[in-house]
């Protein structure tokens, strides 16, 4: 399996590095006019990681690698495991860079508060693992083709929930202290991961490649 | 005689397709060509083989054993050449070196630089500046390079041109001069199954026309011509494909000899792999 992500590693990495040098840049850009550039890096983190995990099914469908690897010593399990792990390692190599970069911004700003910038690197890894473990069952399940339409859906599914919630007229729980718990969100991300692994495994197990 | 692979009774029902209690046996040290038309099966048996779909009945056996789903152990001993270059267009040779290295256990870097260096493989440039032959040769490379006994291909040498097919084949003839090892090859250029395999496999409309040594089946089938009037005098049982032209009738013939004996009268020559599929796909219209 360790062959499965190192090929998704070796294969992105120029798109890796081009998004992250845009973040980079990006980042610079926006501290600049705005000064406190934490929350916009954190977010640009999640659509980065976001999109590089899903770029890597779309290059495995260019070339019909699914059929390519299970010819090889790999069991479905294991291409399915390795899809999970590289959207982990992306979003580790996204929160650090984020943080990194916030940290730098920062302390050239003589604004650095540390608190707060690692509480956005936290809440937008759980939001992106979040949205990672609702996508991959769907990209198993219909392509990456198919998928990329959803993928709008699914970043909405949060925004649909607040509304439905409102309309219901049950309460939102207060934002400040849904903040002081923020360090559960990137647990939640992965216990979500663990779960939509399960699911995904299920889904390709059948599927006709 | 022991098999490389052994597929019997394999069955999967598709809209409009399918595959149809297809049984046959590659013995080991040699070369098997798969023939037929496009969309005759080819790829669909293949697939099976591998793994890649879930056929509805039948069994697979490869290097005398049975494959069960999930189970990965014996593609250690395969080597898989598909019908489309599986390399990433940002991959190099030295990232697929390191990516193979963590794939199969016995993977052998020195022997897949030699034939990359042999089949004039740049080792730094990435797969995207790389022809169509060069890919080819590339997952040729990859799957010979780990000891595999039996290589399946599917299509590999379609879409190539005369003078690297020929290269190819010399791989495959060289490959099979270890007598543990086989070949699997599908194709629908028979001219190059013709020149390697030793046995046939022909496939048409998902069940298996024939299946036997090249030689015997050289040996025995031939074109009988004969006029326009004179067809109707043929016994029908010896017909097995027939093509009309605005001189006469071409006679496609199971057992050469016998239709010698029978109507000497009529030129009869040996029937090439490419006629016995024509004929047979296209042969019964007349």
């Amino acid at each position: 399996m360790t062959g499965l992500l190192m090929k998704d590693l070796l294969n992105l990495k120029r798109t890796l590095l081009g998004m992250l040098g845009l973040m980079a840049i990006y980042g610079v850009v926006f501290s600049a006019l705005m000064g406190d550039a934490s929350s916009f890096l954190s977010s640009m983190l999640t659509v980065i990681f976001i999109t590089v995990t899903v770029s890597s099914f779309s290059y495995d469908a260019l070339v019909r690698w699914d059929r390519y690897a299970l010819s090889l010593p790999v069991s479905r399990r294991d291409l399915v495991a390795s899809k999970y792990l590289l959207a982990v390692v992306l979003a580790a190599v996204g929160a650090i860079a984020a943080f990194a970069m916030g940290v730098i911004m920062g302390l050239f700003h003589h604004d650095l508060v540390l608190e707060e910038l690692g509480l956005s690197t936290v809440i937008s890894i759980g939001g992106g693992l979040l949205i990672v473990a609702i996508l991959l069952p769907l990209i198993f399940k219909f392509g990456v083709e198919k998928s990329r339409l959803m993928l709008i859906g699914v970043a909405l599914i949060p925004l649909g929930l607040v509304y439905l919630l409102k309309w219901l007229q049950i309460p939102l729980p207060d934002f400040s202290i849904l903040m002081t718990q923020a360090w559960l969100a990137p647990l939640a991300g992965l216990l979500f991961l663990g779960l939509s692994y399960f699911i995904s495994v299920a889904i390709f197990q059948r599927k006709e490649l | 005689m022991e098999q490389a692979l052994s597929v019997r009774g394999l069955r999967k029902q598709y809209d409009g397709f399918s595959l149809r209690d297809v049984s046959f046996d590659l013995p080991r040290g040699s070369i098997m060509g798969l023939i037929g038309e496009n969309g005759a099966g080819k790829t669909t048996t293949i697939s099976a083989i591998l793994g890649l779909i879930h056929p509805d009945a039948g069994q697979v056996r490869i290097l005398g054993k049975e494959i069960k789903a999930g189970e990965r152990e014996l593609h250690e001993k395969l080597g898989v050449v598909l019908d489309e270059s599986n390399f990433h267009d940002n991959l190099t040779i030295r990232d697929i070196d390191a990516i193979m290295a963590r794939m199969y256990r016995t993977w052998n870097r020195e022997i897949f630089y030699g034939y990359c260096k042999q089949f004039g493989l740049p080792e730094r440039k990435t797969v995207k500046t790389f022809s169509r032959g060069m890919k080819t040769k590339l997952s040729i490379a990859v799957a010979i390079s780990h000891d595999a006994e039996l290589l399946i291909l599917d299509e590999a040498t379609s879409g190539l041109d005369p003078v690297v097919r020929n290269e190819i084949l010399n791989i495959f003839l060289e490959f099979i001069q270890d007598e543990r090892k086989s070949i699997l090859v599908s194709s629908h250029i028979t001219g190059d199954l013709e020149k390697v395999a030793d046995y046939i496999t022909f496939l048409h409309g998902g069940k298996v026309l024939l299946s036997q040594n090249r030689d015997e089946l050289l040996e025995r089938y031939g074109v009988l011509r004969c006029g326009l009037g004179d067809f109707g005098k043929l016994d029908p049982a010896l017909v097995e494909g027939v093509r009309k032209n605005q001189f006469g009738y071409e006679v496609l013939v199971r057992d050469r000899r016998d239709a010698v004996r029978r109507y000497p009268n009529y030129p009869v020559d040996p029937a090439s792999l490419e006629e016995i599929m024509v004929f047979y796909v296209r042969g019964k219209e007349a």
